[in-house]
């Protein structure tokens, strides 16, 4: 027994290490029952010749290779398959979506001229309400006259513009005039009232004035 | 630092060395695997999934536009009648002839008489983007209530005409009358 002399092969000294120490005895245990199975004629060694801290780097990269190194790659191949599966998956879906796109492009194509006359259409209908702001109508102003202004009063200038009516007119009487402006107080659709000029002819009793009247923005 | 490795190394018995050894090489196979093998395929998914959604977008978006665009066709034709009035009061062109036309036709069926009719091209900016103004400027002479009444009548006229001011002026029984007015149209070169 070379251990038992606590000699190495070489012949040289070792050490007392309980590390060492319990190395070096499993390594006995195992020389040891390996030679029990030799001797017992069975022929048959299940053990290891070489314990894996025992083996050559490559030797080592290969042992590692067979045992866990395969179950990792393929598991990783597993997953790259199944990766590989769902992007085909995907890609047919997305080839799928393309052509749904292409078809309805090519109805969108189809649809040009509606789009081109809808396109006409909101273009007026924005514009036209573009321009008619800040519009009058002159028969509303027509019709405001020709309800406040009392039936003896002539009208001898009618100015109308968007938001205010301007006019020179001539009155029967001073009592006509009154009227006139107690229906202009009285209409909801004016906010001002301006009395611009006024005359009064004694001989002829003939009221005239200039009045300019503002009206409420619609 | 590496003497210390090694000694610590080597107070480590068999079975903890072969257990970290294997565990070493595992964890660089893993990584190795998962940088060489994984990530590509990882990224190509990923490409396709952002490729994929836009393509879903795209066509929902699309299916959207084809809904709409059918629906306003129906519409188009629903309310064409509406559609053409409204060509009409903002057309495309100015045709001064038509419309000098028509306000003669409107003053000729209220009795009253036009004097003077000026129409000026606009360079001032424009109102809206592509919509040309022309201004009108008429004298006409009638009795009041025509002049009334032809007013009313020019607001109802097909092609819109924007009446900016009247004045009305009465001199003994001669009543006359300055209208200024826009008339709109729309830049068939801007189009």
């Amino acid at each position: 027994m070379p251990y038992e002399n606590d000699t190495d092969s070489h012949g040289q000294a070792r050490g007392t290490h309980p590390l060492r120490q319990a190395e070096l005895d499993e390594n006995i245990k195992d020389e040891t029952l390996a030679k029990a199975a030799v001797s017992s004629n069975l022929g048959i060694n299940l053990l290891p010749q070489k314990g894996f801290g025992k083996l050559s780097g490559k030797s080592k990269f290969l042992y590692w290779t067979t045992k866990y190194g395969r179950t990792i790659v393929i598991s990783f191949q597993a997953l790259i398959i199944v990766m590989l599966f769902y992007k085909l998956f995907l890609y047919n879906n997305f080839a799928d979506t393309m052509e749904t796109i292409e078809e309805k492009t090519a109805i969108l194509t189809s649809l040009n001229q509606t789009e081109a006359d809808l396109k006409d259409v909101q273009f007026r209908i924005v514009s036209l309400k573009k321009v008619q702001e800040n519009s009058f109508k002159p028969s509303s102003y027509t019709e405001l006259i020709k309800k406040l202004v009392p039936q003896n009063t002539v009208i001898s200038t009618l100015i109308m513009e968007a938001d205010s009516i301007r006019l020179t007119a001539q009155s029967g009487s001073l009592y006509t005039f009154g009227q006139m402006l107690s229906n202009l107080s009285q209409e909801k659709s004016i906010t001002k009232v301006t009395l611009l000029e006024a005359q009064f002819d004694k001989d002829t009793s003939i009221f005239t004035f200039n009045i300019e009247i503002t009206l409420k923005k619609t | 630092m590496i003497s210390r490795f090694t000694k610590t190394i080597r107070l480590l018995n068999k079975t903890e060395r072969n257990v970290y050894e294997t565990l070493t090489i595992s964890l660089f196979a893993i990584s190795f695997l998962s940088i060489f093998a994984l990530r590509p395929s990882l990224q190509v998914i990923a490409a396709y999934r952002k490729r994929l959604n836009e393509a879903t977008q795209a066509s929902q978006l699309l299916t959207t536009k084809i809904n709409n665009l059918n629906k306003a066709g129906q519409n188009i034709i629903k309310y064409q009648s509406e559609i053409a009035k409204i060509r009409e009061s903002l057309p495309t062109d100015f045709n001064q002839s038509n419309l000098l036309k028509s306000l003669s036709f409107l003053a000729a069926g209220n009795g009253i008489t036009i004097l003077k009719t000026e129409f000026e091209t606009t360079k001032k900016e424009e109102l809206v983007k592509l919509v040309k103004t022309v201004k009108i400027s008429m004298d006409i002479k009638g009795p009041l209530e025509n002049i009334y009444s032809f007013l009313q009548k020019m607001e109802q006229e097909p092609r819109y005409i924007r009446v900016n001011s009247v004045i009305i002026q009465t001199n003994k029984d001669i009543t006359t009358s300055r209208i200024s007015a826009e008339v709109f149209y729309i830049s068939a070169k801007g189009k």
